[in-house]
């Protein structure tokens, strides 16, 4: 194959991946809420007053790191003269989008440097540097190839790819940061040294974005001491400071200590175990939840993990240390163990990849009497290659087929989007709703005014313009007496216009 | 091969087009970190108007008059949000949760009440949080300063307030809206202040 196809197919791929996030900022609905209240709504409240401020912000517990990197965006998106919260949003989770295609350049390059490793053409890869002339593809390509798509187009990652959760952010440190190793793994003496550097200061920026994605860090420094790069280790621990530093002094200077809030989460969801007031899970739950994502395709990609394993074993190790940490927890939810994915897909990657190269015999191949190829070893390569493309096949249908739906059960759309209709009503000057947990924050309504849980007393304060409620519910009846009318409705729920007015006292 | 060296040496360095791109945008990012660290957080409610005001001695920040509120900060917990719209919905009594109260961290919070047209003030009345909760979270002190189209008018301190209903005269003709900071007990005290009512013509 020639380095132009290669690239071709490669370009393709990102295509793929990009048109795929597309579709999720189309039609993915919400995540969690957190997605808007700890890391967008806090840069938003900064910005114009108006948030909604969780018990983690009265606490504490929040770095102002990742918001002040959201709220540096809408600053200067207000200043350019977009004032719409959800046009804000939007773009700020079609940036997400764009820097989760960072995952298919890890795929490229961590599937082929595995790919090189594996199989049974690695001794030819081993050659100076597994690289190959001008023209034709670098070796390994094949797991490059593979790596890349699985990234590109993993229809749970493609989903996950627009969330503005902590998670995203850290996954993309963690990932590129592995490959990263890999790279300077295969190096000769002390090259790399910048590059080490700059791996370790996005392995410190994952790990402050994410403290549970450490196992992480850790695999890093075993490989790095296993390949005998030690001193390629020192500058990626000691860039690996830097965020810690930004971290720890945005804290002194938000809540008053160097790394309070890292301190303070830490104390609270691993030490405490604080976050089980939220439901609690038994130790096992991680690995239903995989398999429910995947029920046939997860053995595969087992299987494939494991054959390459002498290769593949700093992504494996990652993904169950990761597993392992994350199953400790009372508290689970699936976007914590996010960073799963990635890691096995590109292992897998790796393995078929390397699978699919076509094999450098150190004898030639016997031969019929005529001189033609005898066609076992011809069958036994096309045998092979086919188990490995329909195994990639049902990676991707059987993702696709269980990708829908998230942990998070009572988060409603029909509900957010109510309540979203509502905030953006010209006028609107307040708000009453049965359920305040699953809503949007300010930043979707692009307007100021008071939410509150609706109450019979409430009824009758004339600054509450609208109301939230479920169909025919006994709410609904009274807000019909207090003087409201429908006005919108989706999916069961109603929002309801204050039409007369209390009279003035 | 020296010469080659050389020549290489004495080639300007070209800046590659994704390093430009990629200084353009870290350019544009800082801009909006420096405009983001400079705001102040303060909110800003403009209601609409739902009736002409009268022409005798009425309050002009009620809610349905179109009042705009500032405020410096709000609570904003989720089951409670003590929004600024609060200090003029005009409903007494209320129950605890329709009413202003600072955030936490607001070492000097303050608010004001502007009007879409000018008026003769007379008096301010304040509906603080003994009004209806216990009596020590009332606020003491804070500073009445009268707005009008030309900057600041007459202003009033007032320093040791126990009334659970304040009426504060304040005298001040052409005014577009009042300004009132107050000044929190201890670092961990919040405002809480229900009603805010400004008389006159």
């Amino acid at each position: 194959m020639s380095k132009r196809r290669v690239n071709i197919a490669l370009a393709a791929i990102v295509l793929v991946g990009a048109i795929l996030r597309v579709l999720a900022l189309r039609y993915e609905p919400v995540h969690h809420p957190d997605e808007f209240f700890q890391y967008l709504e806090p840069a938003w409240g900064r910005l114009t007053g108006a948030w909604i401020e969780t018990w983690e912000w009265r606490s504490g517990v929040r770095s102002w790191v990742l918001p002040g990197y959201h709220g540096a965006w809408m600053a200067l998106l207000m200043r350019l003269g977009v004032h719409d919260g959800s046009t804000i949003g939007k773009l700020l989770q079609a940036h997400w989008a764009l820097l989760s295609m960072s995952l298919v350049w890890a795929g490229w390059r961590g599937g082929m440097l595995m790919a090189r490793r594996i199989g049974p053409n690695r001794v030819v890869a081993a050659s100076p540097g597994g690289t190959s002339d001008n023209d034709t593809a670098p070796i390994g390509w094949q797991g490059g190839l593979i790596g890349a798509l699985l990234c590109a187009a993993f229809p749970l990652q493609v989903r996950f790819s627009i969330h503005t959760l902590s998670e995203q952010a850290s996954i993309l440190c963690m990932v590129c940061a592995l490959v990263l190793t890999a790279e300077l793994a295969s190096t000769t003496g002390g090259e790399g040294r910048i590059k080490a550097a700059f791996m370790g200061v996005i392995l410190g920026l994952g790990v402050c974005l994410r403290i549970q994605h450490a196992p992480v860090p850790l695999v890093v420094a075993l490989w790095l001491m296993v390949s005998r790069r030690f001193w390629l280790a020192v500058v990626a621990t000691c860039a690996a400071m830097l965020p810690v530093l930004v971290f720890g002094l945005v804290d002194k200077l938000t809540w008053g200590g160097f790394l309070a809030s890292f301190i303070g989460y830490v104390k609270f969801n691993l030490v405490e175990g604080g976050a089980s007031i939220f439901g609690t899970q038994p130790w096992k739950w991680y690995l239903e939840h995989f398999l429910k994502r995947l029920p046939m395709a997860l053995p595969v990609l087992a299987i494939l993990c494991i054959i390459g394993i002498r290769a593949t074993w700093p992504f494996v190790a990652s993904a169950l240390g990761l597993t392992i940490l994350l199953s400790t927890q009372a508290h689970k939810e699936e976007r914590f163990v996010m960073l799963f994915w990635p890691l096995v897909l590109i292992a897998a990657a790796a393995t078929a990849g390397a699978w699919l190269a076509p094999r450098k015999p150190a004898e030639p191949a016997p031969v019929w009497v005529d001189g033609n190829p005898l066609p076992t070893r011809r069958l036994r390569t096309w045998l092979v290659r086919s188990v490995i493309l329909a195994s990639l096949a049902l990676v991707f249908v059987d993702g696709a087929r269980h990708a829908r739906g998230n942990d998070f059960a009572g988060l409603d759309r029909g509900r957010y989007d109510a309540q979203v209709w509502a905030g953006r009503q010209a006028d609107i000057t307040g708000l009453l709703y049965d359920q305040p947990l699953f809503t949007g924050g300010y930043l979707w309504f692009g307007r100021t005014f008071p939410q509150l849980s609706i109450q019979t007393d409430r009824l009758g304060n004339p600054i509450f313009s609208h109301a939230l409620v479920e169909r025919d519910s006994g709410w609904m009846r009274e807000a019909k007496r207090a003087g409201f009318e429908e006005v919108f409705s989706k999916d069961g729920y109603v929002v309801m216009r204050r039409t007369v007015w209390p009279v003035e006292p | 091969m020296l010469g080659t060296t050389q020549q290489q040496l004495d080639r300007p360095r070209r800046i590659k087009p994704w390093m430009l791109g990629l200084t353009v945008v870290c350019g544009l990012w800082l801009f909006g970190l420096v405009s983001f660290v400079a705001a102040d957080g303060h909110i800003e409610v403009v209601l609409p108007r739902r009736r002409t005001p009268p022409a005798e001695v009425h309050n002009f920040s009620l809610w349905d008059l179109g009042p705009t509120i500032r405020a410096s900060s709000f609570y904003g917990d989720w089951a409670s949000l003590h929004h600024p719209a609060f200090l003029v919905d005009g409903k007494w009594p209320s129950d605890k949760v329709e009413k202003w109260a600072s955030a936490e961290r607001d070492r000097h919070p303050w608010i004001e009440l502007l009007w879409r047209e000018s008026h003769t003030l007379e008096r301010v009345v304040i509906r603080h949080a003994g009004a209806v909760e216990d009596a020590g979270l009332t606020a003491n002190h804070y500073t009445l300063r009268c707005l009008t189209a030309s900057g600041q008018g007459p202003s009033l301190e007032v320093v040791s307030n126990l009334d659970a209903v304040a009426t504060h005269d304040l005298a001040c003709a052409q005014a577009r809206g009042v300004r009132i900071e107050f000044e929190p007990k201890d670092s961990k005290d919040i405002i809480r202040i229900f009603e805010v009512e400004t008389w006159g013509r």
